[in-house]
């Protein structure tokens, strides 16, 4: 063909010539072929045809570039394979391995047709990205520095990044508020995009805001609503992650996807799955305090109950003791003193009993000796001169005489004498013995 | 926490009734205090609200100076 151009010098037309072009590439290219590129460019028209911008870099230059189409029939089924194989829709910036067929067209020129898309290899370059990302976040020390911080005893106060338009928003917000506790939080919402291309960007300046009013709040929250598990691919890019880390606040995320953690989620101090469930993070956090606080306090009530009554009941034995131990004493005093007392009747009545046993003895011998009781007998006692007379010889006759008796006296003249044997006087003399001076005494 | 010192002292220590009561009436304001904390923010709200409203006043008038010049 080239030969025919130059020998005859005829002039083609230019469709003759894109023709020729277009015949040369199809035979030199008969099939399909499996190509990894990064997309550059994306657009879809009306008719839902999508027309890329093909790219390959090296070190952030572009050493290759061509112009690709997916037909709308294709790219309806392809765009449904990766979603549900990558969780991301096919979008600029990302690395593909797709089934071209190499086309030239007279009109449109060169351009590749994509006929299929392997989603696993995408799934790969995202997770060495990932891996890169993570790596180097270790690397400067980022990975656990929003760990480090603690979290608030009491995350009362809350800085939120969502988007208002975003699923979950509400949810989080209301449940929040009317909590079950009655507990009251304090949020501020700092809006930012949570999907799409500027998320990345516009979350990251949320984050540098609430960092200018970290002194104003407990916590930092990014929530984005469940559901849709589409376009996550932000949160797992280095700069907003690196932003995440050093945020002054301990970062809660409720990200809402059932994937692994993204990056920002693995420096996240705390990663929720939905903003549901950071909602009940908080609200629980306030509960444990709470719990904290009543379980103190009952043990402060539970111990100062036991010592009051341990208090009340050494309080009640030392009183009963200061009763008791005086009573016992007086008491074992007086059972003495009554005792001493009985002892004492009975050894004075003992005493008495025999003193006048004594007495009556005495007494009795006493009544005996007594002259009067001697002349009640039948005896009686005569004087002469006033002195008892013992020996009839010594009156004479004439003589007069006096003669007691029991009761009076009588006054005779002897006449008549006579001896009594001696013998009997003997006898009388002893029958009163050293009384003949007391008797007369007596008289 | 001073709650806690609170426990440890009068668990640990020989505490005397007077300086029991004392602890004790300390323990009781502040869990009363805590609770109130939990369930009343309209201070802290109306706080952080104003110290927020007067920064972004602050930023919008810098945003309308920046404007002309980007």
């Amino acid at each position: 063909m080239m030969d025919e151009l130059s020998t005859n010098k005829t002039a083609h037309t230019l469709y003759e010539l894109n023709n020729a072009i277009k015949s040369a590439i199809t035979r030199a290219f008969p099939e399909a072929y499996w190509v990894m590129a990064e997309i550059a460019d994306l657009k879809c028209n009306q008719r839902g045809h999508c027309y890329l911008e093909l790219v390959e870099k090296v070190d952030d230059k572009t050493v290759a570039q061509t112009k690709a189409t997916i037909w709308a029939y294709e790219y309806r089924k392809l765009s449904h394979k990766f979603l549900a194989a990558t969780n991301e829709s096919i979008r600029p910036g990302m690395k593909i391995m797709l089934l071209a067929v190499v086309n030239f067209h007279e009109l449109y020129g060169f351009s590749l047709n994509i006929r299929d898309i392997d989603p696993t290899y995408t799934l790969g370059e995202m997770a060495r990205k990932r891996k890169e990302v993570i790596e180097r976040l270790r690397k400067e020390g980022l990975l656990e520095l929003n760990k480090g911080l603690p979290l608030p005893l009491v995350p009362q106060r809350i800085a939120v990044i969502s988007s208002p338009t975003a699923a979950g928003y509400g949810d989080f917000f209301n449940q929040l508020d009317t909590n079950r506790y009655g507990y009251k939080f304090v949020h501020v919402l700092f809006p930012a995009l949570v999907q799409g291309q500027d998320a990345e960007g516009s979350i990251i300046e949320a984050l540098r805001k609430i960092g200018k009013y970290r002194h104003l709040f407990d916590v930092a929250v990014i929530i984005r609503g469940g559901g849709s598990a589409v376009d996550l691919n932000c949160f797992d890019n280095y700069a907003l992650a690196a932003q995440i880390a050093g945020c002054p606040l301990p970062v809660i995320t409720g990200i809402g996807h059932e994937k692994d953690d993204t990056v920002a989620d693995i420096v996240a101090h705390t990663r929720m799955k939905t903003p549901t469930a950071v909602a009940e993070f908080l609200v629980s956090g306030l509960r444990s305090f709470e719990d904290n606080v009543m379980d103190k306090r009952n043990r402060i009530k539970t111990y100062t109950t036991r010592l009051l009554q341990d208090i009340r009941y050494r309080l009640y034995s030392l009183a009963r003791q200061l009763g008791y131990i005086p009573g016992q004493a007086v008491s074992a005093r007086l059972n003495k003193l009554i005792f001493l007392q009985g002892s004492l009747r009975n050894f004075a009545t003992q005493r008495l009993q025999k003193v006048s046993y004594t007495l009556d003895r005495i007494e009795q011998a006493l009544r005996l000796l007594d002259p009067v009781n001697v002349l009640r007998r039948g005896y009686s006692i005569t004087r002469h001169d006033g002195k008892i007379l013992k020996d009839a010889s010594l009156v004479g006759k004439g003589a007069a005489i006096d003669t007691t008796l029991y009761k009076g006296k009588i006054v005779s003249t002897i006449g008549i004498q006579r001896r009594t044997r001696n013998h009997e006087q003997e006898r009388a003399a002893c029958l009163l013995p050293g009384f003949d001076g007391a008797g007369a005494d007596n008289q | 926490m001073e709650l806690e010192q609170i426990i440890s002292e009068i668990e640990t220590e020989d505490v005397d009734v007077d300086v029991l009561a004392g602890k004790v009436k300390r323990a009781v304001l502040l869990v009363k205090l805590c609770k109130t904390r939990l369930r009343n923010a309209e201070e802290e709200v109306k706080k952080i609200m104003a110290e927020i409203e007067v920064d972004s006043n602050e930023d919008s008038e810098l945003a309308e100076d920046d404007e002309p010049a980007v």
